[in-house]
């Protein structure tokens, strides 16, 4: 008689090991590995010079400027990690293993879209501790002009807006499935047109009229200050956004289901 | 007794070495004709031509000028060509075809100068490109009922058009060199030219001690002068520009030259 191998009992793959292994090649990964070397760096030079700025002249300073400049400076590659979670595996050919381990592509497309996200957490946090730290020597150094003030809504409004960001990069690399042309399209996406479309509103009564519906990264500013209100900018935030992140991400998403992995 | 003849030699002292200008045609055709280096330079036209278009039925008629559709390609071009230019160095080591160029032509000096040659050439003709579709674009200007004016600043071609441009190339050729690898080099070159002037203005803003610095240091707000009215630099943004550019462009440079001379291919 042929045995057979029984694996009604074996119980499927946890959806938190999932993302836990997303996570892992995120950074446990050459390219990975650099990239967050690379923002750590960045963020240490600059805050190190408006340390030592602010130190030399003496000026007043708040826990919230540290902590938003370093959250702004890590907030221009993170979204290139999200963007390598999916590439890589068509660049490094790992979809191949990590494709025969769950064969359900929808589970490993939302551990890896929760691990993205779970990175934004991260950012934030580290940009709040290198803030607290930053904010401690002025302390120690200049304790009468120092203040812990944190706004929330500059907490939170970043948070949402690098949160859109990062799925925006993810979109973008379903839609494309390699890593320099995703990384290309999202630059474009999220600092040149913008500059097109505030060019063009400048210089056309009639295209800034109809702007604010196209331009998602403008309909975006009033989450980063968190003075989203009204049905107007409602609207345009949501209408952009349905052009901008639903529909690539919705393509995206049919595509990376399909695609032939090789 | 013809078993024991002398083991045959190939004489090669006389054939000729490869002609520079065959190397330098082979490597633009190697950004041409190759799957991503052509998209590229289709979507960088295509970027122009769609924005000058929308232009064309946006702008006001007496912003219609030949002057105003140039600076959309002097503005689009500075941030994709040194892509196309990026790739051509590093395609060599991810597609592996470094392993036959440097066979061909195991003098990997001639090679990188028939790359800058390419490159150059290939700027170039997108520069020429752009300002016919600049031409086309105050035509269509002109039909959507500009009225065009054909005056062009001499400045603004020189320097915001030509030289920031050249300037973009030659840091594309040192970033990819040094790094060697596509993604690598591209996320590099972001940094430098978005990341490098934000945290500038950000210090800037908290200082005006560093902002009398930045431009000696900092080679993007060294190089404002060049892409901004009225066009013409004087002597000390020159200066400012020569020092910026040692430290960002010549020293990468260097160092990028004499990785690439003797880095393994694999």
């Amino acid at each position: 008689m042929a045995q057979a191998l029984d694996l009604t009992a074996t119980s499927r793959v946890p959806f938190t090991r999932l993302v836990r292994v997303e996570l892992r090649k995120a950074w446990d990964t050459r390219a990975g590995f650099w990239l967050l070397i690379a923002i750590v760096a960045i963020v240490v030079v600059v805050l190190g010079i408006a340390l030592i700025i602010t130190l030399v002249h003496s000026d007043p300073v708040l826990l919230d400027d540290f902590v938003g400049i370093a959250a702004y400076m890590m907030s221009f590659l993170l979204p290139f990690l999200a963007i390598m979670l999916v590439t890589s595996e068509w660049s490094q050919r790992s979809a191949l293993v990590t494709f025969s381990l769950e064969p359900r592509r929808s589970r490993v497309v939302m551990a890896k879209l929760v691990a993205a996200l779970l990175l934004t957490v991260i950012n934030l946090v580290v940009a709040l501790v290198v803030g607290v730290l930053f904010t401690l020597v002025c302390e120690l150094v200049q304790p009468d002009l120092t203040s812990w003030h944190l706004s929330g809504g500059n907490v939170a409004g970043f948070f949402v807006t690098q949160s859109l960001a990062m799925v925006g990069g993810f979109a973008i690399a379903t839609l494309l499935l390699n890593t320099p042309a995703s990384i290309v399209l999202f630059v474009v996406y999220r600092f040149v047109l913008p500059g097109v479309f505030g060019a063009l509103a400048s210089i056309s009564t009639w295209f800034e009229s109809v702007a604010p519906w196209l331009d998602f990264q403008a309909a975006q500013s009033n989450i980063y200050e968190w003075t989203l209100s009204g049905r107007d900018q409602w609207a345009h935030l949501l209408v952009s956004g349905f052009l901008w992140l639903v529909v690539p991400l919705a393509v995206g998403m049919w595509r990376i289901l399909r695609a032939e992995v090789k | 007794m013809s078993a024991t003849t002398a083991p045959m030699a190939m004489d090669l002292s006389s054939t000729p070495q490869v002609p520079m200008s065959r190397l330098a045609l082979v490597e633009a055709r190697k950004a041409l004709d190759t799957r991503a280096g052509r998209w590229l330079i289709v979507g960088i036209l295509g970027l122009v031509l769609v924005i000058e278009v929308i232009y064309s039925f946006a702008a006001d008629n007496d912003a219609k000028g030949l002057q105003d559709y140039i600076q959309i390609p002097g503005f689009t071009l500075g941030y994709f060509l040194p892509i196309v230019i990026i790739m051509l160095v590093t395609s060599e080591a991810s597609q592996r075809n470094g392993l036959v160029t440097f066979t061909l032509e195991p003098k990997r000096s001639r090679i990188v100068l028939a790359k800058f040659i390419a490159g150059i050439g290939l700027a170039l003709s997108v520069m020429v490109l752009a300002v016919v579709l600049a031409v086309l674009g105050t035509l269509l200007g002109l039909v959507t009922g500009g009225d065009s004016s054909w005056h062009v600043d001499g400045g603004l071609l020189f320097y915001a058009l030509f030289l920031s441009n050249m300037i973009g190339i030659f840091i594309g050729f040192a970033l990819s060199m040094l790094i060697m690898n596509t993604a690598g080099a591209i996320v590099a070159y972001f940094v430098y030219t978005l990341i490098l002037p934000t945290a500038v203005a950000i210090l800037s803003s908290l200082s005006s001690t560093f902002e009398d610095i930045a431009p000696w240091i900092e080679f993007n707000t060294a190089q404002a002068p060049l892409v901004s009215s009225p066009y013409s630099p004087a002597g000390e943004e020159w200066a400012q520009i020569a020092t910026s550019g040692a430290i960002w462009l010549l020293l990468p440079l260097v160092l990028g030259i004499w990785r690439l001379l003797r880095i393994e291919f694999k």
